[in-house]
């Protein structure tokens, strides 16, 4: 027995080998931020830095963010609300250097949009009661949605020279609404890179913008809008925005119909015919305007997306169809355990 | 040297089952989500989801009661008017949020082995 126990050691050995294979590695570390800011929560994940080296600038994207919800705000004092009233009582209002950089992006994207991106729309937003914390319980008047399209106000409507905003348009009203949230992870994601962090996902209330990648690529889920969990995933590459606009973010119920906050500004009416539009861009700003945007445009996405230079579109329709461009389709997995019918539509 | 008998068979054997039994053990007992509870951009607690529970977490306004149970979470009651939390019903996967932002609290879902880094709402 004594001249086999280094033997019996051995397959011991590599009983302990077999173990420690049957263990998963463990996961590299990440460094998260999380705090609440824009009327979500925005989530900050680094990948490859420690705290020490992270801290300061991570407190400083903080604060940016709570800056930025207190210039933005559609419905609490803010600076917005107060440009605003002055625009309703004067026509014209005083709109700070960094403010007017951003106001003039959003108009850009109007146009671009062809109008279906609307910051004006503020003054409806609020008849439909989506200024508030709270959720609306009833539809507004036929009459007072007619009233406002009668006056219908448009970005477009908007001069913005000489650090002033005029308007003839009494009813012009802005909601930046998850503009300023784009607006703000681009911000954060410029920071991030300043202070040498490559590697990053800047999350704001499930809106996002990654850079770089952990110990392997970035994986993002995407919501399935008519069930609990995810519909499909995407891993980004290099740098990449992902923002999803869903019916089932902020709605209602009136009347066994749901009301949902993506409102159509031909119409006045919440937009009929997508549950959620997800797209892919580098930049924030862009993909949170997109996103909406081609909500809004239906059935014909694929001209507003050529229109606004986004290629990579996923829509899920009222129905549980999906379409999609062939460059998303690339970069789409699904996770459902069926998958859905998926069409694909070329942009034109 | 000599071959090998079968003594060596067995514990071969032995290494072999309590490999497969370690993995179904310890990979299973992983998979079982874990529940991070934030209050006021602080990082609460981390509490398994394995028994079916009730929790009081103190917020900025009042107290939130959530529900734990094996896999998922939800806020039951918050003291905020609209309550979109209680709402929102149950979350059950990785990456998942529930928030009660009126009373800064928020209840994030860890999947197993944190399958999304995000997930895009």
């Amino acid at each position: 027995m004594r001249t086999e126990l280094p033997k019996h050691l051995h397959l011991l050995a590599l009983l302990a080998a077999i173990l420690l294979a049957a263990c998963r590695p463990a996961e590299a570390p990440l460094l998260e931020r999380r705090f609440i800011a824009l009327g979500t929560i925005v989530d900050i994940t680094l990948f490859g830095v420690d705290a020490e080296q992270a801290d300061p600038v991570l407190a400083a994207v903080e604060r940016d963010f709570h800056r930025l919800h207190h210039d933005w705000h559609a419905w609490e004092d803010s600076r917005l609300t107060a440009i605003n009233t002055a625009l309703q009582q004067g026509g014209q209002a005083p709109v700070p250097a960094d403010l007017m950089a951003v106001l003039e992006r959003a108009r850009a994207l109007n146009r671009s949009s062809d109008g279906l991106f609307e910051p004006a729309i503020g003054g409806l937003m609020a008849l439909w009661g989506f200024h508030s914390n709270d959720l609306p319980d009833r539809v507004p008047d036929a009459a007072a949605i007619e009233a406002w399209l009668a006056g219908r106000p448009r970005m477009t409507d908007l001069e913005l020279q000489d650090g002033r905003a005029r308007t003839d348009n009494p009813r012009l009203q802005l909601d930046l609404g998850a503009f300023a949230k784009g607006v703000a992870v681009d911000r954060a994601i410029a920071a991030l890179r300043a202070a040498g962090i490559d590697n990053a996902i800047v999350n704001a209330g499930g809106d996002l913008r990654a850079i770089g990648a952990r110990e392997r690529p970035w994986r993002i889920g995407i919501r399935h809008p008519r069930a609990p969990g995810v519909l499909a995933s995407i891993e980004t590459r290099g740098d990449e925005s992902i923002f999803t606009s869903g019916d089932y973010e902020r709605y209602f119920e009136a009347e066994g119909t749901r009301y949902h906050h993506i409102i159509d500004p031909r119409s006045g009416y919440p937009a009929r015919g997508t549950a959620s539009l997800t797209v892919i861009h580098t930049e924030a700003a862009t993909a949170d305007a997109a996103a909406p945007a081609l909500f809004v445009a239906g059935d014909a996405w694929p001209r507003t997306a050529a229109d606004m230079g986004i290629n990579r579109v996923m829509r899920v329709r009222a129905d549980g169809t999906v379409e999609m461009t062939p460059a998303m389709a690339g970069r789409i997995r699904f996770e459902t355990e069926t998958e859905p019918a998926v069409m694909l539509r070329e942009l034109p | 040297m000599r071959g090998i008998r079968a003594a060596d068979l067995l514990v071969l054997v032995l290494a072999v089952g309590l490999v497969g039994w370690s993995y179904i053990h310890f990979w299973q007992r992983e998979a079982a989500a874990s529940l991070e509870v934030w209050v006021d951009g602080r990082h609460q607690a981390s509490l398994p989801l394995i028994e079916s529970r009730t929790l009081d977490i103190e917020g900025s306004i009042g107290t939130s009661r959530i529900a734990l149970a094996p896999g998922r979470a939800r806020f039951l009651d918050s003291p905020c008017e609209s309550k979109r939390c209680v709402h929102t019903g149950w979350i059950d996967q990785g990456g998942m949020v529930a928030a009660c932002l009126p009373n800064r609290v928020s209840l994030h879902l860890q999947g197993r082995d944190r399958r999304y880094d995000a997930i895009n709402l």
